[in-house]
C-alpha cells in the first residue's frame, strides 16, 4: 500500500517526515539497514529522484548514514533519535495547544481536560 | 530487418494459408482424376478418319462421364471460392496490421516504414505463387499424361517441337500472374489512399479500385487488339497477352502503385 | 549529459487546425515526467510523432540524438491507450514476438510479473479480463530496457489494486539511464510518481516543472492546480 501523503504540500517534506516517524516509533530500530532507494519508493508510491532527496537529507542531518557498497543504515546514535522524537512531540504538543486555544480553552483548562482524559481511559 | 519481418509475417499467415493451399492442391488433384477419366472414356470413342481428322462421338457416354464432368467442375468451383478466400484473408491481414490499432504495434518496430508495409506486400505475393503456381503444374503434367495414356492418337513430339509451346505457355501464365500482382499493387494503393479521407475511406477505396480496375483492363485488351493489328508487320509475333506494351504497362504500374503507396504510407500515416 | 529527448519548434498541422504550435522540449534521463492536458490538447500527437507513428509538419525530434526512424523506435518503448495487440494470440507467443524484435527485451523479467500476477502464458489474449490486457501490456513495454518509455493513460479503466501495481511497477522499473513519460488524465493518483509535469493546452507547453515546485508555488497539488487552469 502506498504511504498516505497529503496532496497539498511538497512530497519531499512529507516523505522526510514519515521517514523520521518511522525511525522514531522504532519501526526501524537503530543500525538497521534500510531497504534500497527504488524499493522504498515503491513501496511509498513515490518518484525514486524525491525518495533519493530526501534520504540524502536525512544522511545530512546524521539519522541515516550510508556504506558505499552496503546501502542506508539508521544511525547507532540513540541519543540523537531520543532528541529527535523529544523536538517532534514538542511540535506536536504545540499544535495541539494552539488547537485548544482556538476553540478559546485556557492552559489551565486544557491540562485538566487531558487528566480527565487519561484517568477516563484508564 | 526486413527478412525478420518477413518471416514474421509468414509465420502468422502460415495456419490458413498453408490449410487453404493444400486444400487447393486436393482439388486439382481430382480434377487431375476427373480428367483422366473422361479423356479415356472420350478417346475410347473416337476414330481417325480418312482425310486425317479425328472424330468423336458423343452419344452413348455412360453416366459416370457426367458424374465426372460434375465433380470437375464443383472442384474448379471450389478452388474459385479458395482463392477468393486466400485473397480476402490476406487483404484482411495486410489492412488489419497496417491500418487498425495493430498498426500501433508494426510501425513501431525498430525497422522503416517502408520495409513495414513491403514486408506484408511481399508475403501476399509469396502465397499467391505457393497457391498458383504448384497447382498450375499439377493440373498441366496431370492433363498431359491423361493425354499420353488414353489418346490412341498421341503423337509423341521431339523436345525442340515441343519446347516453344511450352515457353509460351509458362510465359502467358507468368505473365498473367504478374497483371494480378499489378491488380493487388493497385489495391494497396487504393487502400493507401482511402485512409487520407478520414470520413469516407471505405468509399474511396473502393471507387478508386473501381476506377483503376477498369481503366488497367481497357489498357490490356487496347494493347492486345493493338498488338493483334500489327501482326505480321513486325519481329514480336509471339503472342498478343504477353505483347510489349502490356508488359511495359504492367511494369510501369506495379512499380508507379509501390511507390506511391509507400510514399503515402511513409507521409500520412495517421493510425485512429 | 546529452539529452534523451530533444524537441525544437515542433510543429504539426492538419489542414486548417493547429494540433501542436512550436513546441521546444528537453528531457534528460533519469526521470519520470507526466504529460497533462485536457482532450484535444495535442498529447496523443506529440507522442505520436516521438514514437514515428506521425510526420510533423515542422521542427525536429531528437530521441537520444536520433532522428525518429528505426534505431530511435530500438530506444522508445511505447504503451498506446488500447489494445494493440493480436488478441488471438497467446500471452506467450506476444512474448516471442517481443523477444524476435527487440533486442532490449528481458524475457526473464516479463515472466516473473505475468506468474506473480497469475497468468498463464498459453492462454489467448482475448480470453484475459479488460484489466489483465493493460497487464499484459504494460508488461511487454516495461520489460524492455529502453531508453525512453511512453505511456499514453497507462491506468485509465483498471481497478485501484491494478492502478497500485502498475505505478509500483513503474517506481521498480525505474533506470537513472532512462526516462519515463506518462501521458494521463488521473493526475492525483500519478502525481507522487512524477519528477515533473508538463501542461499541454492547445497544442503548447504551458508548464513544465517540478512536482514539489508547483506545491510549493502554488500551495495545492499539482491535480487541484490542473483542474483551475482547464476549468470549463
Amino acid at each position: 500500500m502506498p504511504w498516505n501523503l497529503n496532496s497539498d504540500a511538497p512530497i519531499f517534506v512529507q516523505i522526510i517526515d514519515h521517514l523520521q516517524t518511522d525511525i522514531i516509533s522504532g519501526l526501524y530500530k537503530p543500525g538497521d539497514k534500510l531497504p534500497s532507494v527504488r524499493d522504498l519508493a515503491a513501496e511509498a508510491g513515490v518518484n525514486p529522484n524525491t525518495m533519493q532527496k530526501a534520504l540524502s537529507d536525512l544522511e545530512a542531518t546524521g539519522l541515516v548514514h550510508s556504506e558505499r557498497t552496503s546501502g542506508r543504515f539508521i544511525t547507532e546514535d540513540d541519543n540523537m533519535i531520543k532528541n529527535m522524537r523529544i523536538s517532534l512531540v514538542d511540535v506536536q504538543i504545540e499544535n495541539f495547544f494552539k488547537s485548544m486555544e482556538k476553540l478559546g480553552f485556557t492552559k489551565e483548562e486544557i491540562l485538566k481536560l487531558v487528566k480527565q482524559y487519561t484517568d477516563k481511559k484508564n | 530487418m526486413l527478412k525478420k519481418l518477413i518471416a514474421y509475417d509468414l509465420k502468422r499467415t502460415r495456419p490458413v494459408m498453408t490449410g487453404i493451399i493444400l486444400f487447393t492442391f486436393l482439388l486439382t488433384i481430382i480434377i487431375v482424376i476427373t480428367n483422366a477419366f473422361t479423356n479415356k472414356i472420350d478417346n475410347a470413342q473416337t476414330e481417325k478418319l480418312e482425310s486425317g481428322l479425328i472424330q468423336t462421338h458423343s452419344d452413348n457416354l455412360p453416366p459416370i462421364y457426367f458424374t465426372m464432368t460434375n465433380i470437375q467442375t464443383i472442384a474448379l468451383l471450389a478452388i474459385l471460392v479458395l482463392a477468393t478466400l486466400a485473397t480476402i484473408y490476406m487483404l484482411r491481414y495486410y489492412y488489419k496490421t497496417i491500418y487498425l490499432t495493430q498498426g500501433y504495434l508494426s510501425f513501431t518496430l525498430p525497422a522503416k516504414t517502408t520495409e513495414i508495409v513491403s514486408s506484408k506486400m511481399l508475403v501476399t505475393y509469396i502465397w499467391a505463387l505457393i497457391f498458383i503456381i504448384p497447382s498450375i503444374f499439377i493440373g498441366t503434367f496431370g492433363f498431359s499424361v491423361a493425354e499420353r495414356l488414353f489418346d490412341p492418337h498421341y503423337e509423341k513430339l521431339s523436345v525442340s517441337a515441343y519446347l516453344p509451346g511450352l515457353v509460351l505457355f509458362a510465359l502467358d501464365i507468368l505473365f498473367i500472374i504478374f497483371e494480378i500482382f499489378v491488380q493487388i499493387m493497385a489495391f494497396f494503393f487504393c487502400l493507401s489512399i482511402g485512409q487520407l479521407c478520414r470520413k469516407h475511406k471505405l468509399h474511396v477505396t473502393v471507387l478508386s479500385y473501381i476506377g483503376i480496375a477498369i481503366a488497367s483492363m481497357t489498357l490490356f485488351f487496347y494493347n492486345m487488339q493493338m498488338h493483334q493489328m500489327k501482326r505480321g508487320t513486325w519481329w514480336w509475333d509471339y503472342d498478343d497477352v504477353v505483347c510489349p506494351a502490356n508488359i511495359i504497362c504492367a511494369i510501369i504500374l506495379f512499380i508507379g502503385f509501390y511507390v506511391a503507396t509507400i510514399k503515402i504510407t511513409n507521409k500520412n500515416l495517421n493510425l485512429e | 549529459m546529452s539529452n534523451l529527448l530533444e524537441i525544437q519548434g515542433l510543429h504539426k498541422k492538419y489542414g486548417k487546425k493547429t494540433a501542436l504550435n512550436d513546441i521546444n522540449l528537453s528531457i534528460e534521463p533519469g526521470h519520470i515526467i507526466g504529460l497533462l492536458g485536457p482532450n484535444g490538447s495535442g498529447k496523443t500527437t506529440l507522442i505520436k510523432i516521438i514514437c514515428g507513428l506521425l510526420q510533423p509538419t515542422g521542427g525536429s525530434v531528437l530521441v537520444d540524438g536520433n532522428p525518429v526512424g528505426p534505431k530511435s523506435k530500438a530506444i522508445v518503448s511505447y504503451l498506446p491507450d488500447r489494445t494493440y495487440l493480436d488478441e488471438s494470440m497467446t500471452v506467450g507467443s506476444a512474448i516471442d514476438m517481443f523477444k524476435y524484435f527487440y533486442d532490449d527485451f528481458d524475457e526473464k523479467r516479463a515472466e516473473e510479473m505475468l506468474s506473480s500476477l497469475n497468468i498463464d502464458p498459453k492462454n489467448k489474449i482475448k480470453t484475459l479480463s479488460k484489466g489483465n490486457k493493460e497487464k499484459v501490456q504494460l508488461i511487454l513495454v516495461m520489460s524492455r530496457k529502453a531508453k525512453l518509455y511512453i505511456l499514453d493513460e497507462p491506468i485509465a479503466g483498471v481497478d485501484p489494486a491494478a492502478r497500485d501495481y502498475i505505478l509500483r511497477t513503474i517506481i521498480s522499473n525505474f533506470e537513472p539511464s532512462a526516462s519515463l513519460i506518462i501521458a494521463t488524465h488521473l493526475i492525483s493518483d500519478v502525481e507522487p510518481v512524477l519528477d515533473e509535469a508538463i501542461f499541454l493546452q492547445d497544442g503548447n507547453i504551458r508548464l513544465y516543472k517540478p512536482i514539489d515546485d508547483i506545491r510549493v508555488e502554488n500551495g495545492k497539488s499539482v491535480d487541484a492546480l490542473f483542474r483551475e487552469v482547464y476549468r470549463c
